[in-house]
């Protein structure tokens, strides 16, 4: 069973996330939510997910943290409507803005016109939703590449543009599956700094996933942690210190306690 | 934004076109040199620069006979690329309709076309009709074969992507399917192209009353074989040109593939 919340996903349904134009969207950004309910699910009768609850709401950083096959892309799918889920509920307000693990990015299309692709493809006319992109480019580093093509962009630009995408389909609330995980640590660590530095510009809810210790604490408000497959969230921590300066954690003595804490919990 | 073709590549391959090049130039002179040498007679063996005296001497007829050709070539080719994007859709969209095609398409190209053409001509007449049918029959294939596996090798993240957005099929195909079988495509049409002209001057051997193949029967009766050779050479190089022309075509449509190699700028 679902439920829904609100007019902004009249329509939209658990389909997929909706696009409006992300204009309106991001005003209506602080009423905007997710929150999963004991969903369940089996593949081929073995159980993946059981029963796990879960909410992000607001302009909160929550972490979903767990190890590799637990079903954190699975939770992901059945948030966005990719795939039923045996029980359950999920309920949402406001869209949903999902960024794959994978680049979604077209070889063929130019940067501006992966980004603005949901738009067009939703009617919109190409000159109006590149005027709306435009502006995003400086905001989020990557002015100047507007025209290139993906193969020309390294992973951290792809990453960039990826998150881009997602966040022209909605500004709300932001579904980011293992954002990072496929980049050199060096990179990897400069995206984090971004996407705190970027996150505090645009004032959006993120649901990220990971399955790396020090990139939830480093990000996050609060963090699930969750068991090993059937899983369930097992450990719901906040994480509260430097909540307004999360770039300056990594060098604090906060950030081994909160590591010990969760290695402890795993 | 073009094809970043760097310097070093470009030449690279005109190195390599200077082999075939220099080794047809070298069969020529060798085969020049044994007829004059051995005085071989010109109905059994002529000499290069007979034929291109007989192609040049030749050139009102051979040109209004090419013309016919032409025309039946560039029809059935036309032909076979719309029904080959056709018949690809229909199998990509519905199962039922590619488990039944799919292998009625290879057994069809088993079937001897040569054979085939004589029915044809019975049914067709001697005009242009069935020539281009025979043209059809053999270009489509690897046409639609191609466009088919590059609609079905489509990854299914960027399906499930675009069923996110809503996309509906038409734009799946616009934004998604067609682009990335585009390289597929050009694959199969060079391989097309490679007999298109053939498939033509065959087909008009077996009936007409013009075209290079009827041009070529008449020289073969008169035993005037330097203008037999001289048809050739002509079906060798319009063929030849057409296999550039799609490459060329495939290198401007097919841009974002192109520069292998190049890294990644920033970051
Ligand atoms: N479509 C599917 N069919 C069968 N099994 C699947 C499918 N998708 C995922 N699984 C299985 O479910 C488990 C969780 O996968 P996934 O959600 O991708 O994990 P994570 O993202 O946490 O690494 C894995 O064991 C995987 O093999
Ligand atoms: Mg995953």
């Amino acid at each position: 069973m679902t439920c829904f919340d609100g007019a902004a996903s009249v329509g939209g349904g658990r389909e997929g996330c909706q696009i409006v134009p992300a204009r309106e969207s991001k005003n209506a950004a602080k009423a905007a939510f997710i929150e999963a309910r004991s969903v369940r699910k089996s593949f081929d009768g073995v159980p993946v997910l059981d029963g796990v609850s879960m909410r992000v709401s607001g302009s909160e950083t929550v972490s979903i943290l767990g190890p590799s096959g637990c079903g954190k892309s699975t939770l992901m799918n059945i948030i966005t409507g990719l795939i039923p889920a045996d029980g359950g509920d999920i309920c949402f307000a406001g869209r949903i803005g999902y960024m794959q693990q994978k680049d979604m990015l077209l070889p063929w299309k130019t940067i501006m016109a992966n980004v603005t692709l949901p738009r067009i493809i939703g009617g919109a006319d190409r000159r109006e939703a590149e005027a709306e992109a435009s502006p995003y480019f400086e905001m989020f580093g990557i002015e100047g590449y507007e025209n290139k093509y993906p193969r020309e962009l390294s992973g951290g630009m792809r990453r960039r543009a990826s998150f881009l995408s997602a966040f022209l389909i909605s500004g709300d609330v932001m579904l980011l599956d293992e954002p990072f995980g496929a980049l050199d640590s060096i990179t990897r660590g400069r995206m984090q700094r971004w996407l705190i530095d970027v996150k505090r510009k645009v004032g959006v809810a993120i649901m990220l996933i990971t399955h790396d210790v020090e990139e939830a604490i480093l990000l996050s408000d609060r963090v699930y942690l969750m068991s090993d497959k059937p899983s369930r969230v097992r450990d719901e921590i906040e994480v509260d210190f430097f909540a307004d300066e999360k770039s300056r954690r990594l060098l604090s003595p906060e950030f081994m306690e909160y590591k010990k804490r969760i290695l402890d919990s795993l | 934004m073009k094809t970043v073709l760097t310097g070093s590549n470009k030449k690279r391959r005109w190195r390599d076109a200077l082999y075939p090049v220099a080794t047809v130039v070298a069969v020529v002179a060798v085969w020049e040199l044994i007829v004059r040498a051995a005085d071989v007679p010109a109905y059994l063996v002529p000499a290069p620069s007979a034929i291109a005296l007989a192609f040049v001497s030749d050139f009102g007829l051979i040109a209004s006979h090419a013309r016919a050709t032409m025309f039946e070539a560039a029809v059935g080719l036309s032909l076979s690329v719309a029904i080959a994007f056709g018949v690809a859709m229909l199998m990509d969209n519905f199962p039922a309709v590619r488990k039944a095609l799919y292998p009625l398409l290879i057994m069809s190209q088993t079937a001897p076309v040569i054979a085939v053409a004589p029915i044809l001509i019975i049914w067709f007449g001697f005009g242009a009709l069935p020539k281009v049918v025979i043209v059809v029959l053999m270009c489509f294939f690897p046409i639609c074969v191609s466009l088919t596996d590059g609609f079905a090798e489509t990854d299914k993240d960027f399906l499930d992507y675009f069923h996110l957005i809503k996309a509906t099929r038409l734009q799946v195909y616009r934004h998604l399917k067609i682009p990335h079988a585009l390289p597929y495509f050009f694959a199969g049409l060079k391989i097309a192209v490679t007999y298109t002209v053939m498939a033509a001057v065959i087909a008009e051997w077996l009936g007409g009353n013009e075209g290079i193949g009827v041009y070529m029967l008449r020289a073969k009766q008169s035993f005037a074989l330097d203008r037999m050779f001289a048809a050739i050479a002509l079906v060798v190089a319009v063929s030849l040109i057409l296999i550039a022309l799609v490459d060329l075509a495939a290198r401007r449509v097919v841009y974002w593939k192109a520069g292998a190699g190049e890294g990644g700028v920033g970051e």
